[in-house]
């Protein structure tokens, strides 16, 4: 007699019991639940893997911050230096270096006259005592000090590559002439930044000094670093300095902000693919659902006999709950390996964008959170179906099986799944830390799933009334489509939602990339020329006549201030979260015009008359008004060089950022800034590229102060970020996509047990296997068109909700882009059915007539 | 033996004289509703079955047999009329402690076993005796299998055995937790006669190692003709109900 195995349960502890009997009916059952397993471990490594990058690279500015920073705080200000009283205060505990930095142009000094050569270049002048924190790196190996000495310079290899320079070459760079001493391996407290409009170039202050290129408004930002010499006093430092610098020109920048806009890029970016995982997610959860049904729905005998033998709809709840809680700890499991590996993989991705050295390791919290995503998810989409198991009755053992019970689930379960909704409502918002977005985004994605489902059904019955074609395989396709358990409801809901997803994300990163690309071809002007004098705008207009009569040219004064208050309320007391809380954040860049620029839309007030000298009045761009709730007749407060100005708003105006010409936040009625130390901007357009860039060049070449920047580059800057965010959008999206195949493969696996009776009946009824995966094709291509159409309707509303309503932008509408997505998914749809089927065609009638006639 | 040596009898006064009764049908109607309309299965049956009594129900199909084992196991709910197993009232009884009455009094064999696949042959005879939290379930279990020849069988999965031990393990399942009813639905349907007969003969030996009222749904006479007491039921209705002579063979 063999031994009994012991499970080692002795008492009726419903809990225990229930997970003996899970085990048992988890036993060589784990591959039936790969649909399952798929489609959590999807969403959960998406969701995941996204956390975790994000985290990454917070982490790698978080550990860095104090080099990123290039020192324990930083008092920066434009135009004009900190002043030197409160420098003075800081130097008493701490060291101070201080960085000047620029933008100008830099030239082969051979080839002064042919400026082609010429370079926007990032300059930044340093002081003796630079860098206060890490190590400048150089090669040939020497010191910096060496290297700048003598109107030396260093540069970032890019520079080297784009004009041509080595090492030991002169070169132009304002008035006087400087040497490449060498190339910067390292610079540690390089801006992190996507957008950067020239390579650095780096003097001593000494060499700025000389250059001529530190003139009067000139566009100059002055950084002074302090390390503290005891760490101790840094907070009552910061918290002195705080004070002392509030409605200022001075900026006070810790190591919490050290990277602030990057900090901020990743914090949107994240969000928005945190969105678009979870929609992976809940794909995956109609999966889950459609599983769940499926093995319930195989096990109807199993239940019913336990019942007969006793068991409690209780007990039975919870074998099957623990068998799903089982099945979904194994997927997130899974989920989780992958998303903790995502950071590892793509460090190298990213590290062409991040100057920080980014510490791959493994984040608990993302993981976390992604782990809990999924389990509710399970909860949400597996209790319902679970639920039913109390309506399976042991009377079913004598009567034959076939349809799964249908009905509400009780009280306890609704209000359970109620619960995990809520659940996943918090987590969203943990997750990204936006309530409004996360609640609209659960109940969109409800309303989505609620369309999808009815648009499913009205389909079916559409079809269902649709006369019976003559040719067989079509007469069979239509008839397996619109039976009773057809797939063609999960299929339109999961596959649909997710190549809706595809359609939409391609559909935006269309019309971004083409209404930028318009822009610049059309509107935009070739040249932004700073920096330009007050004394050298007549002859800056004359020479850019003198080489083209036809140049558009447009300029205006600019300097920058900060907004102190509006309307009285401190800055600082807005919310960051305010959609215009960039206007408050850095410098401001302000103009004043007696008239209003040209094709200016007025929205609320009205412009100054063109004589107007009282006090000072101010037009803002009507989101501003919108956003912090400002009206005509109330004040912003400007901090313009060290001086507090307060004007009065007397109109809002619509502004279009995106035409790239010469725009600002803040216009200000003439009179009081003329006096102040200021210089003008310029833009040019041309006919012909080759005259926009003679014109760069006699302007450069002879105005050695102004810099130019090519709009064009500046679009292809900005074509980069969008790219490497699209892409990675993409990738997330392609997830969904992934996840609604899973649902897919698991409505084929689920009807494959009739597909084997039907295709073995109509073998003997004479059908060909021709006839028979042709009846097939047909039913998939019609599933495939069916929820390609579906998914460009949705798709294309989607993206025209995102363009319009949110980025406010005009729709560009590409029927051949949205329908080759569409089908493009659709003929995956066809495919991987057909693959799915194929398999029952191999079975041979006669053992399966044995069986079952 | 044939129904020249049985005498009918009155389910009344088989109660009157003989030990408790542990089936007891009062005017026992059942309607089961389908796409033609609402149908009959059951109409008035009275019926009393005594402790220890082995009982066979014979009919054409469709007769109701099914219908009737059900409602003995409180599987199906009468329309009308009242069932009382093993004394207790099962009219008004939810679906859950109709689940512990058959836990705890009622054994069923089915003819197609019914064994859950996932689970040993021991685990499957230990599922009732675990459900009623009997701390020695699987030595129970063990010994039901061991009884009926089975001990070599005991961590073996259903489809590893053959389909005469695959029923014995749906006998043992149904004996050990020692029910006071054994009901079986034609529990030689799925064997050949040979294996059959060795399984009716180990289902008898069961019922009556546990004194248990045995209730026999079969097609087949001779089978029928095995129990003391045979019930012929035809279109609802309890048609005979007979008692054989005492056998000798019984004596």
């Amino acid at each position: 007699m063999s031994k009994p195995k012991k499970t080692g349960l002795t008492q009726n502890k419903n809990w225990s019991l229930a997970w003996q009997f899970a085990r048992c009916e988890l036993r060589h059952s784990v591959i039936r639940f790969r649909v399952f397993l798929a489609a959590l471990m999807l969403g959960v490594a998406a969701i995941g893997a996204v956390g975790s990058v994000a985290e990454s690279m917070r982490s790698g500015i978080t550990d860095n911050g104090r080099m990123l920073l290039g020192g324990d705080f930083e008092l920066s200000s434009l135009h004009v230096t900190p002043d030197d009283e409160l420098l003075d205060k800081v130097r008493q505990t701490a060291s101070l270096s201080e960085i000047i930095q620029m933008r100008a142009m830099l030239g082969k000094e051979t080839d002064t006259e042919h400026a082609a050569t010429r370079k926007l270049v990032e300059l930044k002048a340093v002081d003796e005592a630079y860098p206060l924190v890490g190590i400048v790196e150089l090669s040939p190996p020497q010191t910096l000090k060496q290297a700048l000495a003598n109107r030396g310079a260093v540069v970032a290899p890019a520079l080297l590559r784009a004009t041509g320079l080595s090492v030991g070459d002169k070169a132009q760079l304002g008035e006087i002439t400087i040497t490449v001493r060498g190339v910067l391996d390292s610079e540690p407290d390089q801006t992190i930044s996507f957008v950067s409009f020239g390579p650095r170039l780096m003097v001593s202050t000494a060499t700025l000094n000389e250059s001529g290129l530190r003139q009067e408004g000139a566009f100059i930002t002055y950084r002074n670093r302090a390390v503290v010499r005891q760490a101790s006093q840094l907070e009552d430092i910061i918290t002195e300095l705080d004070k002392a610098v509030e409605n200022t020109h001075i900026r006070l920048r810790t190591t919490d902000s050290a990277a602030g806009a990057f900090d901020r890029f990743i914090e949107r970016a994240e969000r928005f693919l945190m969105l678009v995982s979870l929609t992976a997610l809940l794909i995956g959860g109609l999966g889950v659902s459609g599983a769940v049904q499926a093995w319930l729905q195989s096990r109807m005998t199993v239940i019913a006999t336990l019942k007969c033998v006793g068991a409690t709809s209780n007990l039975i709840f919870r074998v099957y709950m623990l068998q799903v809680l089982a099945m979904a700890g194994l997927g997130i499991a899974g989920g989780l390996v992958l998303a903790g590996l995502t950071p590892f993989a793509t460090t190298r991705l990213f590290a062409d964008y991040v100057n920080v050295p980014l510490d791959p390791t493994f984040y608990p919290r993302p993981l976390a959170i992604a782990a809990a995503f999924g389990f509710l998810t399970t909860l949400v989409f597996a209790l319902w179906p679970l639920s039913r198991t109390q309506f399976i009755r042991a009377a079913h053992l004598f009567r034959t099986l076939s349809e799964p019970p249908t009905g509400w689930p009780g009280n306890t379960v609704l209000s359970a799944i109620i619960i995990c909704c809520a659940g996943l409502l918090s987590l969203a918002l943990l997750a990204t830390g936006n309530i409004v977005l996360s609640f609209s985004f659960l109940v969109g994605t409800g309303i989505a799933l609620l369309f999808l489902s009815g648009l499913g059904e009205a389909v079916l019955r559409g079809l269902r009334l649709v006369r019976s074609p003559r040719y067989i395989p079509t007469r069979l396709a239509l008839s397996a489509i619109t039976r009773q358990g057809s797939p063609l409801r999960s299929i339109i809901l999961a596959f649909g939602l997710g190549l809706s997803v595809l359609v939409a994300v391609t559909l935006s990163q269309y019309n971004l990339a083409s209404q930028l690309n318009g822009r610049a071809e059309n509107d935009a002007p070739d040249w932004f020329f700073i920096d330009i004098q007050p004394e050298q705008m007549t002859p800056f207009i004359t020479l850019v006549k003198e080489q083209a009569p036809n140049t558009v040219i447009e300029q205006t004064p600019m300097l920058r201030g900060r907004v102190t208050a509006l309307d009285g309320v401190p800055a600082s007391q807005f919310s960051p979260d305010n959609e215009s809380a960039w206007i408050l954040r850095g410098d401001r860049a302000l103009t004043w015009q007696a008239l209003p620029p040209g094709e200016t839309k007025i929205m609320t007030g009205s412009w100054w008359s063109s004589d107007y000298s009282g006090p000072p009045l101010l037009s803002i761009t009507h989101e501003m008004a919108e956003d912090f709730g400002l009206a005509v007749g109330d004040s912003v407060s400007l901090n313009i060089l060290g001086r507090e100005i307060t004007g009065e708003i007397a109109n809002t105006r619509e502004v279009a950022w995106e035409s790239f010409r010469i725009n600002f936040v803040f216009i200000m009625s003439p009179g009081l800034l003329e006096g102040a130390p200021h210089s003008w901007i310029a833009t040019t357009k041309s006919d012909t590229d080759d005259t926009a860039s003679k014109i760069e060049q006699a302007v450069t070449s002879s105005f050695k102060n102004i810099s130019a920047l090519s709009v064009r580059q500046a679009v292809s800057t900005v074509e980069k970020v969008l790219d490497l965010l699209g892409n990675a959008i993409q990738l997330t999206a392609a997830v969904t996509l992934l996840s609604g195949l899973a649902v897919l493969a698991g409505s084929v696996a689920t009807s494959e047990a009739q597909r084997i009776s039907d295709s073995i009946i109509l073998k003997v009824l004479g059908a060909r296997r021709t006839d028979i995966i042709l009846s097939w094709l047909f039913e998939y291509a019609l599933l495939g068109i069916l929820t390609a159409l579906v998914a460009s309707v949705i798709g294309t509303g989607v993206s025209w909700a995102l363009i319009v309503l949110f980025i406010e932008s005009n729709f560009i509408f590409n029927l051949p882009l949205i329908l080759s997505t569409a089908f493009i998914g659709a003929g995956f749809t066809t495919l991987l059915g057909l693959i799915g089927a194929m398999r029952s065609l191999s079975f041979r009638p006669a053992p399966f007539l044995r069986e079952t006639v | 033996m044939t129904s020249s040596n049985r005498h009918n009898v009155s389910a009344q006064a088989n109660q009157d004289k003989g030990p408790p009764a542990v089936i007891e049908l009062k005017d026992a109607w059942l309607q089961l509703r389908s796409q033609s309309g609402i149908t009959d299965i059951l109409k008035g049956i009275d019926l009393s079955i005594p402790t220890g009594q082995h009982v066979a129900v014979v009919g054409p199909s469709g007769a109701g047999k099914t219908s009737l084992l059900m409602v003995m196991s409180g599987l199906e709910a009468l329309t009308s009329g009242q069932a009382v197993l093993t004394g207790l009232d099962t009219t008004n009884m939810n679906e859950d402690r109709l689940a512990s009455l058959r836990r705890d009094n009622v054994g069923i064999v089915f003819q197609a076993f019914r064994l859950i696949p996932s689970m040993t042959a021991l685990q499957n005879v230990a599922v009732p005796l675990e459900l009623s939290g009997q701390a020695d379930a699987h030595d129970r279990a063990a010994k039901a299998l061991a009884d009926l020849g089975l001990s070599h069988r005991l961590n073996h999965l259903p489809d590893q055995l053959s389909g005469g031990e695959q029923q014995r393990v749906a006998i043992a399942r149904a004996i050990a937790p020692q029910p006071k009813i054994l009901l079986a639905d034609e529990p030689t349907g799925n064997l050949d006669s040979t294996t059959g007969k060795q399984v009716i003969k180990q289902l008898f030996a069961a019922a009556r190692s546990v004194q248990a009222a045995l209730v026999l749904i079969t097609h087949d006479e001779v089978l029928a003709s095995q129990c003391e007491r045979l019930l012929r039921v035809t279109d609802g209705k309890i048609t005979a109900d007979t008692m054989s002579r005492p056998s000798k063979k019984r004596a």
